[in-house]
């Protein structure tokens, strides 16, 4: 497909959202750049959709502005907005064909018959669907009916492409193929894209920035890296990735306390009585015993293919630490359940929280 | 490439804070409209009518002394005793069958099924007063199966609850075949591979899944029951309900401020079945899934026989009834002379209206399926697929749901009392044939609109939504999508529609003049002359009639089946 | 060709249809108890003396009407109430819904037969009285005398065998009870109903349906009215019907005008005819007793001395007593519930 859209950029004030004395949405601000694609993720309940739906139009903010461009559409009806949208059930109409589906939007701006021709066809392409147009959705497999979605959606030329949870009724093969896909399309058509997600493996594989939501408020925002090297809260620490909670104390600005052990952290804390310490456990040195800081002892071994992730138990602290290690390093060290070893935790991958 | 040209001024923050709270829109003023069109064929006469219970005979307003009055008459408990056990008695039966036939139907193999449910539908094609006939012909001291009814009486609450289960059976039934029809095969397949028996499978996955319809059926059934002054007048004996009590009071005695009383206090019960069917139902939003998989039964030849064991005696009971209805209408002179012919059916002959009142009821039953059909479908879509408030669709479902709860007598005295007062503007209707089609509609306007819903909700809820983001309306969407897809429970309604207006009664008798006089009306005053053969001739008539009805509406659901099966089915 | 010939033929009917209804320029709506069978007879013999006049009959059960004339009080639909119960019509007349008027050939009617206002509201057509249905058959099989007299009805043979109309449902049923306690007093009349009560199978809410039961040997015996076992006898049904020797309840079938209709004349026309020697001959093929002295001649199935058997009935003291009558029978007959029994 030749033909780009001008992605358009969208602008959100103060978005608050009131469900009578729930409140689903605070405070929300946020810029999206045009041809951007951002993900929304947080837990089921985090608001996501709901702002989604607001910027629809689909649902009307308690307060706060919105922007798209240059016009405000804070009051719009959602005819009256620039966007495509894909359901998580696709919606697709099913007493229609694929290219039935494909044209509806573009009957109702009125698109001469001829013009609608060689833009279904052309999206068609686009997709991959170009056998498919007498069929009916239900006659398609679930990744096929979310192409048709996509193509629908895409067929107005649309500055603004919103997508909520389009993967999650797919099976995972599929699911990681169409994303390659979507995203591919979506840099070369130069579409703004709003993507809700609750999985955290897709929002960072395909966003350019991720929004991470909890309880109607932004936790953080920033590209997939940041958010996995810096999250800006225990929240994100915790729900992006697999991550290590240590409860301590702060001993001064740079040095920590857990059990009796005492760590360096790079990034100064303040001196509050109890802080909880953060590591992801591939940032874990896993060392010959006598080797590292603390002692302990492989609790068990799970093999997830590419490393092994192991539990070990330090002494005199009762939770566990997760350790990833590669195969090779776990041979190198005769690892197994029961084995005793000794870890290393360092300054530079030390996270710290207000507990 | 607009976006220049639609470019707006940023709002000041007090213009903004005004325009959330938005102008009442297009669907807004529609849905009202609709509450308005209810209020006025529902509520407007109900009130009419019964206000009278706080005044006298001379409308000045006494307060509760007629209900003093009509508790200490005395009876009162006994009455209102009995409709409660008849209805809860006639709601377990009823239910329990309709249960174990929607279950033969939809979760065995038999063979027919079509056909069985056809005959399993056949009480509702018929007019009240054919289970009367029957009933007393098989069951009565002259009955050919009387020894089975071991020396009880078939006139009182056993007759009430027979006549009762036998009309109100394909109201449970159609409820549960929706509910169950739409199972999700891979519930039993879940249920399969953790090594759940038959037994447990049915009580796990089978009974939950159907528990909303079960309620439905068994809040629809209760109320149509205890409403129902038809079958306790003609087989009741002087078993006393509360509904007989108002036949009593207005038509024995023209005590219209009493009838409103016990039509007051009927209203209760009613209203109770309501409440909890509604706290029931408001779950249920919140269970349905978003796909599955139709559920195919596997084979399992001990099931269809169990299957067929739990249909065979509801069928027998059915095929019965209409057969000895059949069987009177050519019989000569019942007991004493049973040479058979059709002379009964020459309704030329006959009074009460004979064929001129069989082109009425066709009319009126026309017109009713017509009007209806529109009027319920399309408040239904207001309510169920536009943005409308709470409290707006919560009055919208109330005015609904209300005529099920009112007995025809009630209806249709209330509808003179409205639409016959001088300074009612309407008034010009009163006589013709639209107030009967108008009060037709109200009158069994609660299971379609139920119908409407339950299709509508099962659409996919953001069609309006992808709609609206591909700049189409939701009228377009409406024509385009929704009504294609509805379009097997537009039929299922204009069918329910045409069959009841062939065979009410209840309310249309106050109401039909002397150019609309009505088939259903003829049966009665037939049998009530005592000509009980031409009688139950012009029933047999109607019910072939809406058997015909049933037929077409069924040939179209299969042309419609077939012509959409690709999308329907991927087939 | 054959299109053609049946268009001409459909268009000269259609012609024809059109001069008739061209002819009739008045229309009057009658409400009506008269069994329905018997309507298109009465339109016809009216019609031939007043062609111009056409009557559309609203018909319906004596209760049904009543009650729907009462409802529809503000704004009356029926311009001529002929052949309705005249207790509904001492009803109706309290309503105020009725239009007084004498009719030409008034002083012929028996004083009986009309309202007793100087112009009355209401001028009377026939006498529709009670009697008893028995099934000739299933008394034979159960071994049961014939019964003669009311008082018959309440031996112990008879026990579970009779069938009786609702009074709070039924005219009829209050036709009999207000008989029964005028002819044998206030208490004599309650107790015989109380012994009554012993026998009494079942009440039922309509008054023909305990003869239609007799005739269908639901039950050998049902108290019922005159005309309904007649006419089922005639249709074959073995039944004899029976009138009891200390007098028979009964009621007058009268005609009136409504208030307010706007088709005066026409309707003063029909009810002058509703007591013309031409009804009354009409009547007559229906009724043993007609409104008017000498002309009835006996009919078969009646007696002939219909009019000694009739009793002195006090419309006005029966009116006046319903609510009280209807109250204490309530009390005293209707817990007889089946659950009880």
């Amino acid at each position: 497909m030749n033909q780009t859209i001008q992605g358009s950029r969208l602008a959100l004030r103060d978005v608050e959202k009131h469900f009578g004395d729930f409140c689903a949405l605070k405070q929300i601000d946020l810029t999206v750049e045009p041809g951007e694609l951002v993900c929304f993720l947080g837990p089921s309940g985090c608001g996501k959709t709901t702002l989604l739906r607001i910027i629809a139009g689909l649902e009307q903010q308690s307060a706060g502005t919105l922007q798209q461009g240059e016009t405000d559409i804070s009051h719009k009806p959602p005819r009256e907005r620039d966007f495509g949208i894909v359901f998580q059930s696709y919606a697709l109409f099913p007493n229609m064909t694929v290219s039935d589906n494909i044209a509806y939007g573009l009957r109702s701006i009125g698109m001469p018959r001829q013009a609608i021709r060689e833009r279904v066809e052309a999206l068609l392409t686009m997709v991959g669907l170009t056998d498919q147009t007498r069929k009916y959705p239900a006659q398609l497999s679930g990744g096929q009916q979310q192409r048709v979605a996509l193509a629908r959606a895409l067929a107005p030329s649309p500055g603004l492409l919103l997508l909520d949870e389009p993967l999650s009724a797919l099976d995972a093969q599929v699911r990681q193929h169409l994303r390659g896909e979507i995203r591919q399309l979506q840099k070369q058509l130069g579409v703004t894209t709003i993507m809700v997600t609750h999985d955290q493996e897709e929002a960072l594989s395909m966003a350019d920035r991720v929004v991470v939501m909890n309880n109607g408020v932004i936790e953080q925002v920033g590209t997939p890296l940041e958010i996995y090297q810096q999250p800006a809260s225990a929240f994100v620490a915790a729900f992006i990735g697999a991550m290590n909670f240590l409860d301590g104390a702060a001993l001064d600005s740079h040095r920590v306390r857990v059990g009796n052990h005492d760590f360096s952290v790079q990034t100064p804390v303040a001196e509050a009585d109890r802080l909880c310490l953060a590591i992801r456990p591939e940032d874990v040195h896993l060392l010959p015993v006598g080797q590292g800081d603390w002692d302990g002892r492989v609790l068990a071994m799970d093999y997830l293919g590419a490393f092994i992730r192991t539990r070990v138990q330090l002494e005199g602290l009762e939770p566990t630490l997760l350790v990833d290690v590669d195969p090779r390093s776990a041979r190198q060290l005769g690892l197994a359940p029961g084995a005793d070893v000794c870890i290393s935790l360092p300054a530079e991958a030390l996270h710290c929280f207000a507990a | 490439m607009l976006e220049s040209s639609l470019k707006v001024a940023p709002l000041s923050p007090a213009v903004q804070r005004r325009r959330t709270f938005r102008r009442p829109g297009l669907f807004t003023v529609l849905l009202g409209a609709g509450c308005g069109v209810l209020f006025l064929l529902v509520l407007a006469p109900l009130y009419s009518l019964l206000s009278k219970a706080v005044e006298n005979r001379d409308g000045e307003f006494v307060g509760l002394a007629n209900f003093t009055h009509y508790l200490q008459m005395g009876g009162i408990e006994s009455a209102f005793f009995n409709s409660l056990w008849v209805s809860a008695l006639s709601m377990v039966i009823v239910v329990s069958l309709a249960f174990m036939a929607a279950w033969a139907i939809t979760r065995t193999r038999l063979p027919w099924t079509g056909w069985i449910r056809g005959a399993l539908v056949l009480p509702i094609l018929a007019p009240s007063l054919l289970p009367g006939i029957s009933l007393v012909y098989l069951f009565g001291n002259q009955g050919i199966l009387n020894s089975w009814m071991m020396g009880a009486d078939i006139y009182g609450p056993i007759g009430i609850v027979m006549g009762s289960c036998f009309w109100t059976f394909p109201h449970a039934l159609m409820i549960l075949l929706t509910a169950m029809e739409n199972a999700d095969g891979r519930h039993y397949e879940a249920a399969t591979a953790l090594k759940a028996s038959g037994w447990r499978t049915f009580w796990t996955v089978t009974v939950p899944g159907a528990r909303y319809g079960l309620v439905s059926a068994a809040f629809v059934v209760f109320t149509l029951v205890i409403t129902d002054f038809g079958v306790p007048k003609v087989i009741g004996g002087q078993f006393d309900v509360l509904a007989t009590d108002i036949y009593k009071q207005v038509i024995g005695q023209q005590h219209f401020e009493m009838g409103a009383v016990v039509s007051i206090l009927l209203l209760l019960p009613a209203l109770l079945a309501f409440a909890a069917d509604r706290i029931v139902q408001r779950k249920q939003s919140a269970s349905l899934s978003a796909r599955s998989a139709p559920y195919k039964p596997p084979h399992n030849p001990g099931r269809d026989w169990l299957g067929a064991a739990m249909l065979t005696p509801t069928l027998v009971f059915i095929v019965a009834i209409i057969g000895m209805a059949i069987y009177a209408s050519l019989v000569t002179f019942w007991p004493y002379n049973l040479n058979l012919s059709f002379s009964n059916y020459r309704f030329d002959l006959m009074d009460g209206g004979g064929w001129g009142a069989y082109t009425n009821s066709l009319l009126m039953a026309l017109g009713t399926m017509v009007l209806g059909t529109a009027l319920v479908f399309f408040n239904a879509w207001l309510m169920e697929r536009t943005p409308q408030s709470k409290t707006m669709a919560g009055f919208f479902q109330f005015f609904a749901l209300l005529p099920l709860a009112v007995p025809g007598l009630v209806l249709g005295l209330a509808y003179i009392f409205f639409f016959n007062h001088p300074d009612n503007p309407l008034n010009g209707l009163y006589g013709t044939l639209l107030i009967l089609i108008l009060c037709t509609v109200t009158h069994f306007y609660a299971v379609s609109h139920l119908t409407a819903v339950t299709a509508l909700k099962q659409l996919d809820k953001e069609f309006e939504a992808v709609g609206e983001s591909l700049k189409a309306s939701r009228w377009r969407v409406l024509f385009t999508v929704t009504l294609p897809l509805c379009l097997p429970a537009i039929l299922d309604v204009a069918l329910y529609l045409f069959v009841n207006a062939m065979t009410t009664v209840s309310a249309v008798v106050f109401l039909y003049g002397p150019h609309t006089q009505l088939a259903s009306v003829a049966v009665m005053s037939m049998d009530e002359a005592g000509d009980i053969a031409p009688a139950a001739a012009m029933a047999v008539m109607i019910m072939l009639t809406c058997a015909g009805a049933k037929l077409l509406q069924g040939a179209l659901r299969a042309w419609l089946d077939r012509a959409t099966r690709a999308w329907r089915r991927g087939a | 060709m054959t299109l053609l010939k049946s268009l001409r033929h459909s268009l000269a009917l259609g012609l024809c249809a059109l001069a008739v209804t061209a002819h009739a320029e008045t229309e009057l709506t009658v409400y009506t108890a008269v069994e329905a069978e018997d309507l298109q007879k009465y339109a016809q013999r009216f019609n031939e003396d007043h062609p111009d006049i056409k009557i559309n009959w609203v018909r319906d059960s004596t209760g049904v009407v009543t009650a729907r004339l009462l409802a529809e009080k503000n704004n009356p639909h029926a311009d001529v109430i002929w052949g309705l119960a005249g207790t509904s019509l001492l009803l109706l007349k309290g309503e105020g819904m009725l239009q007084p008027y004498a009719p030409k050939g008034l002083d012929k009617l028996s004083p009986k037969f009309r309202d007793k206002d100087a112009t009355p509201s209401w001028v009377g057509m026939d006498a529709w009285m009670a009697a008893i249905c028995v099934n000739t058959i299933e008394s034979d099989k159960l071994g049961l005398p014939m019964p003669t007299s009311w008082q018959d009805l309440t031996k112990p043979v008879y026990r579970d065998h009779v069938v009786m109309p609702n009074p709070n449902s039924s005219g009829t049923g209050f036709l009999d009870v207000s008989a029964w306690l005028q002819m044998m007093g206030e208490n004599a009349g309650w107790q015989y109903m109380d012994d009554l009560h012993q026998n009494i199978a079942r009440y039922t809410h309509s008054g023909s349906k305990p003869c239609k039961m007799a005739a269908a040997g639901e039950t050998p015996i049902g108290v019922s009215f005159a005309f309904r076992g007649a006419r089922l006898k005639q249709k074959g049904a073995p039944l004899e019907v029976v009138f009891p020797k200390e007098g028979l309840g009964w009621e007058v079938e009268a005609t009136a005008i409504v208030k307010g209709t706007k088709k005066m004349d026409a309707a003063k026309t029909l009810v002058d005819w509703s007591i013309s020697h031409k009804a009354m001959e009409m009547y007559n093929e229906g009724y043993a007793i007609v409104g008017m002295p000498g002309v009835a001649q006996p009919i078969e199935y009646f007696p002939a001395n219909a009019d000694e058997l009739i009793i002195d009935n006090d419309f006005g003291w029966a009116a006046s007593h319903r609510d009280a009558i209807l109250a204490e029978w309530q009390r005293r007959y209707d817990g007889k519930s089946e659950a009880a029994e």
